[in-house]
């Protein structure tokens, strides 16, 4: 057998529970399923491919030591899916080509596939990436909404440093947990604007050790109000967990942002991009590279192919939500 | 087993054969299971991929996977996924 190309999927999103809501997040988007057509659409298949699937370890150490086992290996290209694996990756790896697909909100990280050995997709993050169709829809699935809710974690890459200043500022001033939209210290000020042209109040609430989240929740008005997690959260072990439990004690509305497999449990709505499709850009730049030798550092930034919003129509019943035939319609899945 | 079947059963047989080229001398019958043949999960969505580019859009590789799935023995045979894409096929 001619020799295979030998390629390492490093993620985060591997979940040791299996039992967890998002255990099975590759699965359900199905980015592999996409790669894989792909390779079989261009004359190729998995017999061509060495392909292994390795958890980013929590350390750099851990990280630097893989990159060398890699090199030992001949390891040719890197596929990460995530933007926080990318970002600790491409810090110790800078020689072997790297594929990532990852969300980088407001161009924050971007600097990333400047890199000569790094290219990728970059995914929008529906829900805050336009209003309608996306964040709108929040506000037809509930017309009473009056304020969101959004968690953000700290402790992965997604807190990038511009936003931690501005979340260390705020902390110092001890006002809460909650930063309200119309605030100086707001991260994401994009966020504010589309909810305040859907006429709900925006915070956001950075945190660090799981009981600030919880110390966090407690202090938020639930009245008329959404919860809204992104895959930042599921890095943070037992964080999904909380927001999910949280939303069904106390009948708050979950959103999420790329994540259908949380939704699926109890949450309302998930807005994604479309996983599938991004697969299958990974596959096409995969045989780019190692098949027809394309140099990485000519593979520009590809933009995200599309989106997937899947509504638990069963949830949002339970919540008393009354989902009319045209918003169910603007909803690419619908769980029953 | 109708021609139509026969040829159905020969072109899944060989697609099985191109994801695992280890599987080419394995005699495969119909009351083979893939599990049997220790295909791993990436290896059955480049099967469906195949089986569904080869037998066109009526044939849904995860609907039978889901078919199978709910049976309680004999699940994944090549016998079931032939009938499968013979039935899909002719719809």
């Amino acid at each position: 057998m001619t020799s295979q190309y030998r390629v390492r999927v490093l993620s985060s999103y591997i979940i040791d529970d299996p039992d967890a809501a998002y255990a099975h997040m590759g699965q359900r988007n199905r980015w592999v399923n996409g790669f894989v057509t792909s390779l079989v659409r261009q004359r190729s298949g998995l017999r061509e491919f060495d392909l292994q699937f390795q958890r980013t370890p929590r350390t750099q150490e851990e990280l630097v030591r893989i990159v060398d086992a890699w090199h030992a290996e001949g390891v040719q290209l890197a596929i990460c899916p995530g933007t926080d694996s990318a970002i600790r990756l491409a810090e110790v790896n800078h020689r072997i080509p790297m594929i990532y697909f990852g969300a980088h909100p407001e161009n924050n990280g971007l600097e990333l596939v400047n890199q000569p050995n790094v290219t990728g997709i970059r995914l929008n993050l529906p829900l805050i990436w336009s209003y309608e169709d996306n964040f709108a829809l929040l506000k037809e699935l509930m017309p009473n909404l009056e304020r969101v809710y959004f968690a953000l974690n700290l402790d992965s890459e997604f807190a990038f440093p511009n936003v931690r200043v501005m979340y260390d500022a705020f902390r110092k001033q001890q006002k809460g947990f909650w930063i309200d939209g119309k605030s100086p210290y707001i991260g994401y000020r994009s966020v504010t604007f589309l909810a305040e042209r859907a006429g709900v109040r925006y915070l956001e609430g950075p945190y660090g050790p799981i009981t600030e989240l919880e110390q966090g929740l407690r202090e938020a008005d639930l009245h008329n109000a959404a919860l809204v997690g992104f895959n930042d959260t599921v890095l943070n072990e037992g964080a999904a967990d909380l927001l999910l439990t949280f939303s069904k004690t106390h009948e708050v509305p979950l959103f999420w942002v790329n994540n259908p497999s949380v939704i699926e449990r109890f949450g309302v709505a998930d807005f994604s991009s479309d996983f599938e499709a991004v697969g299958r850009v990974v596959g096409k730049l995969a045989l780019d590279i190692l098949r027809d030798g394309k140099p990485i550092n000519e593979i520009p930034i590809q933009e995200d192919p599309g989106a997937r919003r899947t509504l638990n129509l069963k949830r949002a019943r339970a919540l008393g939500l009354d989902v009319s035939t045209a918003t169910r319609n603007k909803f690419t899945e619908v769980i029953e | 087993m109708s021609d139509s079947a026969i040829a159905i059963r020969e072109k899944i047989i060989d697609s099985v054969r191109k994801v695992e080229p280890k599987l080419e001398s394995v005699r495969i019958s119909e009351g083979t299971s893939l599990s049997e043949l220790n295909m791993d999960s990436l290896r059955l969505i480049e099967l469906g991929v195949m089986v569904e580019d080869n037998f066109g859009q009526g044939v849904s590789f995860d609907e039978w996977i889901e078919q199978e799935r709910a049976r309680t023995d004999n699940a994944y045979t090549l016998e079931s996924l032939v009938n499968f894409v013979f039935k899909a096929t002719r719809s």
